[in-house]
């Protein structure tokens, strides 16, 4: 029963030759459909190979698809599902598949060997880095990436499940009958666009009816189930913690190179399951033999699959086999190893044309079927350290039941039991186990299968192990007698298991080829280890929806459309845009809208939109208690109506975070955080609330986004302020002084809060109103400040008002510096404790020479200060030995008309008035600057107490 | 001088889709409650008496006569009121005195309801949690596309999503991708 509708065709191009296929064909076998042999070039020698196999462990049916000058290489043609229109081409080769130049490679073998690139290019030296490395790598990787942007889409998601079953084969249909009946949640996934596993390729009954009808009539049933989720084109890739698997689901092969394409090509899968059964299945494994990668060599399972599900005619073919599976191939001739006869040699460069047997005997065939054997598909019981055991019976190893992932059965094959009728068996116990009960299992095959250990065939020729790397049982052989005896060295010296197929068909002929070198057994010998992912997983999938405009969040205030009205330029701060400047027309440059905004506030008045700034609601019986102990300095004492600055530090003594906090009542606080750090602290404050002091009645709630609020600054801000506050409420200096806050209305009763806080060092308040009023609040502020010129002002223009004013930002508090550093150091309570407080006066952070946070000015005003330059006695030497300190912030004060900065010198305090070199060699800029006040502008503070 | 203009996050956004209708919600006021250390029991009680209904149990949110009550934390909830009295915080911290602290957070959300028979479809590309088996009454906090979002189901194919305010266009943006991938 094969499944191609042949009245559903489709046309396809392969290397530009247009070829036709039907529904229901991969690529592979629509181009065996079509008679082509040769599809692709090895990776090192570039020899000609066909395909190998039917499923996703191909190593040489290598391909790119192709539209309109997008590429996506290496993909597996037997994964390719054909559609109409699928433009594929073969790859790693030049110029053609047909004739490679670089196939002199095969010629030049001997000296191709593995690790020949540590052995060789030994001479001239200076000839590695600018001839032999550039070559090699030029010469080396498969398909090409294109140059152009992916115009596909890509996405994520997330499923949950009682029992994720992987693999849709006999045991994994059962169990998915099993569970679905009983009422479990199930995900079933394989990676095969159709369902049932073998039992579409192999001749055989369940039942008394063909195998098909059985997957036919399971799948219907699970269909019609609204608790069983089928996902076919479906590769459960990798095992993680707490029973989440990953998983990449192919919607489509197509590349929406038109557009015309709906819908997420791949979706990666978060699957979290309560418990899981494998049933992936089983891989054959080749023979290594001489010249047996000739095109036409395959799998023989795969030419069973390509006979019985595409209705593909080979013709008359030959079969080398060392078990009893391939009984179900319809070849002509069967070349048993256990009868001591195998195969010394073939011929056919680009085509298999004949094998000679070791007899000498000469049969002449274009296909050969190999099977070494099975592999149970075990990776995914390694994913997390487990380890599988060897089976001396069936050859090969098997989920070991002692190391698998928690919650995980194996069954089926991919358990090592290779009969149908031990799939059923299987699938019954773990759902048992489950506590699902069934009935009767059907009746299937249970011919044993039989299997005589067969590896290589010795002999002077090289004979391939791993396909897709180019690596030949020589090539180990070579390996461990240059001292690379464990099976992990093996590995990497000669590349075996490392080409994208991961090994899959290659892993344990090499073990064996490797443990015979050894003497060794097989199990002794050791297995390389399992990761993810068990196939490959395009990055694009990785990336899912998150590209372009949805990397990362974009946080707005709400005066953000506002300010793009009036010509802002927006920086990023904790995902938030703030506006930088705002430009008016006639100004050359940032400098000219950043002066203005300084000059005006300092002269009138200006606006900034400070919503940014964490807020956060402190409320409990606890509150002023809880805030001693995150502050530096003392909060319980704070009067109701008051604010005070607070410095927050970490456990380990330095700086934190700072800001203001205001008490509205006996029980509720309102601490501000910069924006930058407005998470941190949240998260630092949950800490110490639930973890150091859950007895305490303190509740937090960020209130970030609840308050829009802006800062009036400057010597006109009360007067424009008082035609916004309504009349009740008097702002006048004598009823609301510097450093008060309350609760007010503003515009004719909207309730809103002010702060009599500074940070330019003016008069100044901050108005905070109901989010939902921000956007009109900050127009009726400029509204009513028209009469006083006033501006708004951006994070630059505060920025260089902060540091005329000395007070400490981001730069300042960079996470080494102290409260000491910073010329905080009387804020850290005498009386109290609070987190940070001890490692604070460890030795080394303390005494006369640490660093302390002071001003600076060039001695010639026309030099620029730069930030980073670090301090030099005048006549020291420029280096690190004589480092006394560095500068952390600097402007150009409109106020002063010359550069400024601030920055921390050792015993800074002490030094005022002392010349030093400001070094910058990242500028190339070494000035003289004089050491000062940080104070800059309104040192004793009678501005902003107006 | 005329009040301040109300806005909301989302400009009253509405957009139907294949088998999908997002629409944003306003018109009512969320307050977080927060019950005094020590008094818990007293406040639940006198609080169940004023909201007629018990306050929620983890993961869930309850209809009462105030609106919708959702757990947020241990001893925290969101009332959800039909109301548009913003001092409602303030009335309730005056009447609750010693019980119970309140909040003011509507301006701090983003509130987007999102129906429709391809809604599991749409959330489970959006949303960590296991919506498809949340039952009427789940509540649920978790992230969007790295976005904090607090979710409801509030009928069988019908859930509301409450997410931070100032990156709530980002989060509608990053919606309409997922519903544009499923579709």
């Amino acid at each position: 029963m094969n499944l191609i509708d042949k009245n559903r065709p489709f046309n396809f191009k392969f290397d530009g030759k247009a070829l036709q296929g039907f529904e229901g064909d991969t690529l592979a076998s629509a181009l065996l459909r079509n008679k082509i042999q040769l599809v692709g070039r090895s990776f090192k020698y570039h020899r000609p190979r066909g395909i190998m196999g039917a499923g996703s462990e191909e190593s040489n049916a290598l391909m790119e698809i192709h539209n309109q000058g997008v590429i996506e290489p290496n993909r597996r043609a037997n994964m390719i599902k054909l559609f109409d229109g699928l433009d594929v081409r073969s790859q790693n080769r030049m110029p053609s598949l047909n004739f490679d130049v670089m196939a002199i490679n095969d010629f030049l073998s001997p000296f191709l060997a593995a690790g020949f690139y540590y052995k060789t290019f030994m001479w001239p030296r200076a000839f590695w880095e600018k001839l032999y490395e550039p070559l090699i790598r030029n010469a080396a990787g498969l398909g090409r990436l294109s140059t152009n942007p992916d115009p596909d889409r890509y996405d994520k998601g997330f499923l949950h499940c009682d029992t994720l079953i992987i693999g849709a084969g006999p045991s994994g249909l059962m169990s998915a009958l099993i569970a679905g009946r009983s009422g479990a949640r199930v995900i079933i996934a394989d990676e095969d666009f159709e369902m049932g596993g073998r039992l579409l390729s192999d001749p055989q009954e369940i039942d008394g009816a063909s195998g098909y009808e059985w997957v036919s009539s399971t799948l219907a049933e699970l269909h019609s189930m609204p608790n069983v989720r089928l996902m076919p084109r479906t590769s459960v890739f990798g095992n993680y913690d707490h029973g989440i698997y990953g998983a990449l689901e192919v919607k489509t092969d197509e590349i929406n190179a038109q557009g015309n394409i709906k819908g997420a090509r791949q979706v990666l899968w978060r699957i979290y399951s309560q418990n899981t059964i494998l049933a992936a299945g089983a891989t054959e494994r080749p023979i290594a033999f001489a010249n047996n990668d000739r095109p036409g060599i395959m799998l023989a399972s795969a030419m069973r699959t390509y006979e019985t599900r595409y209705d593909i005619d080979f013709g008359k073919y030959a079969i080398l086999s060392n078990n009893s599976s391939t009984d179900k191939n319809r070849s002509d001739q069967t070349i048993d190893t256990r009868a001591d006869i195998w195969i010394a040699d073939t011929s056919g460069r680009k085509g298999l044309k004949s094998v000679t047997l070791n007899s000498g005997e000469k049969i002449a065939t274009n296909w050969l079927g190999m099977s070494g054997g099975w592999n149970p598909n075990v990776h995914l019981t390694c994913h997390k350290r487990g380890r599988p055991k060897w089976d001396d019976v069936n050859a090969c190893f098997c989920p070991d039941p002692n190391t698998l992932p928690d919650a995980m059965q194996v069954i089926g094959a991919a358990n090592g039991e290779f009969t149908t009728h031990a799939a059923f068996k299987g699938a019954k116990k773990a759902c048992a186990n489950l506590g699902h009960k069934s009935g009767k299992s059907p009746k299937a095959d249970d011919a044993p299968y039989e299997v005589g250990a067969f590896w290589h065939v010795k002999g002077k020729k090289r004979a391939w192990v791993d396909f897709q790397n180019d690596v030949t049982s020589k090539d180990i052989i070579l390996a461990h007698q240059e001292g690379f005896s464990s099976v992990e060295h093996v590995k990497r010296y000669t590349t075996l298991g490392m080409a994208t197929d991961q090994g899959r068909t290659s892993n344990v002929v090499g073990l064996a080829v490797l443990a015979e070198a050894r003497g060794d057994s097989i199990p002794d010998t050791g297995t390389t280890i399992f990761r993810p992912p068990y196939t490959p997983v395009s990055i694009g999938a990785f990336a899912g929806p998150h590209g372009g405009q949805h990397f990362k969040p974009i946080r707005k205030t709400p005066s953000h459309k506002f300010a793009e009205e009036n010509g802002a330029a927006f920086v990023e701060t904790g995902y938030w845009k703030r506006a930088s400047w705002f430009a008016k027309p006639g100004e050359q440059g940032w400098r000219d809208s950043v002066d203005r905004e300084a000059f005006n506030t300092r002269r009138s008045v200006g606006i900034c939109d400070v919503t940014t700034l964490g807020k956060i609601d402190v409320q409990g019986a606890d509150a002023g208690k809880f805030l001693n102990k995150v502050y530096a300095n003392t909060f319980s004492t704070l009067k109701v109506g008051r604010c005070r600055y607070g410095l927050m530090l970490r456990e380990d003594g330095m700086a934190m975070d700072d800001g203001t906090c205001a008490r509205f009542s006996d029980t509720h606080y309102v601490m501000t955080t910069t924006t930058a750090n407005a998470v941190t602290v949240f998260r630092h404050l949950e800490f110490v609330r639930q973890c150091l002091f859950p007895n305490m009645d303190i509740h937090l709630i960020s209130t970030t986004e609840q308050w829009a609020q802006y800062a009036v600054a400057g010597p006109n801000s009360r007067k424009l302020l008082q035609k916004i506050v309504d009349p009740e409420f008097d702002i006048s200096n004598e009823e609301f002084a510097y450093m008060g806050c309350q609760k007010i209305t503003v515009c004719g009763g909207t309730r809103a809060r002010i702060f009599r806080l500074s940070f330019s060092g003016e008069l100044a308040f901050e108005i905070a109103v109901p989010t939902r009023y921000g956007d009109t609040l900050v127009r009726k502020l400029m509204e009513a400040g028209e009469e006083f010129d006033v501006d708004m002002y951006g994070t630059e223009a505060l920025g260089v008002m902060r540091i005329e004013k000395g007070h400490a930002a981001g730069n300042e508090l960079n996470g080494t510096t102290t409260a000491l550093n910073l010329g905080l150091g009387g804020f850290v309570a005498k009386k109290k404790d609070c987190i940070g407080k001890v490692l604070s006066q460890r030795e080394g952070l303390i005494g006369d020479d640490v660093l302390r946070m002071v001003g600076f000015t060039a001695i010639n005003p026309n030099d620029t200060i730069t930030n980073g330059a670090h301090f030099i006695k005048m006549g020291d030497p420029k280096d690190a030995a004589h480092d006394q300190g560095y500068m952390t912030s600097i402007a150009y004060s409109p106020e002063l008309g010359h550069f400024i900065g601030i920055g921390f010198l050792k015993g800074g305090d002490k030094r005022k008035g002392e010349e030093l070199m400001a070094v910058d060699f990242v500028r190339n800029n070494h000035i003289k600057v004089k050491v000062v006040s940080s104070h800059f502008i309104d040192p004793d503070g009678e501005r902003l107490r107006a | 001088m005329p009040n301040l203009k109300q806005t909301t996050p989302l400009d009253g956004f509405k957009q139907t889709y294949n088998g999908l209708v997002v629409e944003e919600l306003s018109g009512f006021e969320i307050v977080s409650i927060a019950l005094v250390g020590g008094a818990e029991k007293a406040a639940a009680k006198s609080i169940k008496t004023f909201l007629g209904a018990a306050l929620p149990k983890p993961s869930t949110w309850v209809s009462g006569k105030q609106g919708k009550t959702i757990w947020t934390s241990p001893n925290q909830y969101f009332l959800v009121a039909e109301t548009s009295n913003d001092r409602l915080d303030e009335e309730f911290a005056a009447q609750f005195e010693g019980q119970a602290y309140f909040t003011l957070q509507t301006d701090g959300w983003a509130c987007l309801e999102v129906s429709g028979q391809a809604v599991y479809e749409v959330l489970e590309r959006f949303i960590p949690l296991d919506i498809r088996k949340a039952p009427i009454g789940f509540a649920g906090r978790s992230t969007a596309h790295h976005m904090s979002v607090l979710i409801l189901k509030t009928a069988e194919n019908s859930f509301i999503l409450l997410t931070p305010r100032s990156s709530s266009w980002t989060f509608l943006q990053a919606l309409e991708e997922v519903v544009k991938n499923v579709n």
